[in-house]
């Protein structure tokens, strides 16, 4: 049978009730109005009631009257039959973000990349980087290098990775390292984003941090980054961070963003993606 | 040795093409680091070099200076 309207992947109907603190006395007043008595079932002791004039109850509107008083003892119910509601459960992972009026309110996690074997690059296509979101976060949960005291740079695309844009990249931005001054990463037409400072390969040594990203998908407005990262570094019992901002320095639509060291591969990683509207 | 990358969480082999375009990343990636460590090494030489000037009450050079107090 045909469907008239959008259909509910799941749903069941349940109906509106209402019920009744009984004296002695033959009016009521319902909570919601109907046209008449039997747009409701009437239920007194648990024994539903005829209705209808010179029956034993009429309804119109709130007004519900009936042929003969309640006692206090009594108790009275009624089910609204006019007032069918249908409740409807999405199914797990069935919301996508262009059906929430309001996105911004929250993240939507939009894919993870897991790397848990020797791999060059962790990418996220333009499957993902689209102008569905003016803001972008990667959350880098870790990314352990497979080589030793390497960086961890972010490269971008336009033509969702047949090539890297290069010589475009500004950043300014803080590293730390601790015995060492902080050093003020200031570039200027670089390929990369540099978001990790010589991570090191140990097992549980890693680069974590978020990478925010703004109108990447604008052709008439740069795309900046903003970063705060963490790692540790080689076997000195150190941590270092990296915190500022970067720019491609061109109105560009960006539709693909890789991760990869400056050297060697990634041993593992967990890259978080998500929009934010 | 045949490299991999993972795009949407799914792990696919470099082609011929991206092979090429990772070295010239690591090569231009080790050329600007190296630039980097360079100048650091240079600052932290005109530091130290400065501050022996300073007591032993030499002139300072440019670098030196901007080593030293910023400017």
């Amino acid at each position: 049978m045909a469907y008239i309207g959008p259909e509910p992947a799941e749903s069941f109907t349940s109906f509106a009730t209402q019920e009744f603190s009984t004296s002695a006395t033959t009016s009521y007043t319902l909570d919601h109005a109907v046209a008449n008595e039997n747009e409701i079932a009437l239920f007194v002791n648990n024994v539903r009631q005829q209705p209808g004039s010179g029956k034993a109850y009429t309804a119109t509107g709130t007004a519900l009257t009936l042929s003969a008083a309640t006692a206090s003892t009594d108790t009275m119910y009624c089910v609204f039959l006019g007032r069918a509601l249908q409740t409807v459960t999405p199914a797990t992972n069935s919301i996508t973000s262009s059906m929430i009026a309001s996105k911004g309110t929250s993240h939507t996690l939009l894919a993870t990349n897991t790397i848990s074997s020797a791999t060059a690059a962790s990418t996220f296509s333009s499957t993902y980087i689209t102008s569905d979101f003016e803001m972008y976060e990667f959350h880098i949960l870790h990314a352990t290098p497979a080589t030793d005291d390497v960086n961890l740079y972010m490269y971008v695309s336009s033509d969702n990775g047949s090539s890297y844009l290069t010589g475009a990249i500004d950043q300014m931005s803080t590293r730390n390292r601790p015995g060492s001054a902080s050093d003020a990463i200031s570039t200027t037409d670089q390929d990369y984003v540099w978001i990790g400072s010589g991570t090191g390969n140990a097992t549980g040594e890693a680069t974590a941090g978020v990478v925010k990203m703004f109108n990447a998908a604008s052709s008439s407005m740069h795309t900046y980054f903003t970063i705060q990262t963490a790692g540790k570094v080689e076997a000195n019992d150190q941590v270092r961070s990296i915190v500022g901002a970067a720019e491609y320095d061109a109105n560009t639509a960006l539709n693909n963003i890789k991760f990869a060291f400056s050297s060697g591969n990634i041993a593992v990683a967990k890259i978080k993606l998500y929009g934010v509207n | 040795m045949s490299r991999y990358k993972v795009v949407d969480n799914i792990r696919i082999k470099l082609t011929a093409e991206e092979e090429v375009a990772r070295d010239k990343e690591e090569e231009n990636a080790a050329k600007a680091e190296k630039e980097l460590k360079d100048a650091d090494t240079a600052k932290a030489n005109a530091k130290t070099s400065g501050k022996a000037k300073l007591k032993a009450g030499e002139a300072l050079t440019d670098a030196e200076i901007e080593a030293l107090f910023g400017a």
